[in-house]
């Protein structure tokens, strides 16, 4: 009896242990396979504001991977953006920014990302450009 | 006399399979699987785990000399979740980091799974305390 306990503990730890794994796996597997179009960041200016020198621009985020991302958060220099819920599809949001922070963010020169795989995984990612 | 002897060598046998067989599972498929995803190479990975395998291997074998004696029933408990703990151990608390570089930038990424690993530990002890009922039915029985 104790034998069969076992063996079906053991069966139910591999299934939660591949349930809680499947997220972070699938995600990681779209990372892998896709680096560098799994999540896209696209900068629009929109309208510059001199007076306040400040410029309003269209920040959209494209994001082709299976598992929802939540918590989503990006951080450049002068400014910050937070999305609740992310999952496949693009997603924009007019703001309004300092001017010396637009190159910042176009270039990619420092950036700091972080989101949670599907709520479960938490997960941070600091870009910096070389050179 | 040579019997026990016998005996004796055939649950250290026993023992260092038992120790390889955890230490591949804990200290080596499961690792090897969560951090080869985030390019660690295996070669650094199995020197760096290659101590743990003398300690799997003598957990192993204490657990099978002590076999049906009491004492082994809070040891078999304890060591899988000390297997937990030194998977722990080996992925860094549960906090994965990797540098990628994608021309021309260079991305360090920082990922937390200390959720599925708490996940490991909890599901080991309830495996351990089904483990050392099995040993409290044979003591009871003889």
């Amino acid at each position: 009896m104790l034998t069969v306990v076992k063996v079906g503990i053991a069966v139910l730890s591999a299934l939660i242990v591949m349930a809680l794994l499947s997220p972070l796996l699938i995600f990681l597997v779209d990372v892998i396979t896709n680096p560098t179009s799994v999540i896209q960041l696209g900068v629009e200016r929109v309208k510059y504001d001199v007076l306040n020198q400040s410029v309003k621009v269209v920040l959209s985020l494209y994001y082709n991977g299976s598992i929802p991302l939540i918590n989503v958060s990006i951080e450049w220099p002068g400014g910050n953006i937070h999305f609740d819920e992310v999952s496949k599809g693009i997603y924009r949001e007019v703001i309004t920014i300092p001017i010396e922070s637009l190159t910042a963010l176009q270039d990619l020169r420092s950036l700091n990302m972080s989101f949670s795989v599907g709520g479960l995984y938490p997960v941070t990612i600091s870009i910096g450009k070389v050179g | 006399m040579s019997a026990k002897i016998i005996d004796v060598v055939k649950k250290v046998i026993h023992g260092i399979v038992l120790g390889i067989i955890y230490y591949l599972l804990y200290g080596y498929l499961l690792p090897s699987i969560i951090l080869g995803f985030a390019h660690v190479e295996l070669e650094v990975l199995t020197l760096r785990l290659l101590p743990y395998l003398g300690l799997f291997v003598s957990l192993g074998i204490v657990e099978e000399l002590l076999k049906n004696h009491p004492v082994s029933i809070p040891f078999r408990m304890l060591t899988k979740v000390m297997y937990a703990l030194i998977l722990m151990a080996i992925l860094n608390g549960g906090v994965i980091s990797t540098t990628l570089s994608i021309e021309p930038y260079i991305m360090h990424v920082r990922i937390d799974i200390t959720l599925l690993l708490y996940m490991i530990i909890i599901l080991s002890l309830i495996y351990g305390v089904i483990d050392s009922l099995s040993i409290v039915r044979k003591v009871t029985k003889s």
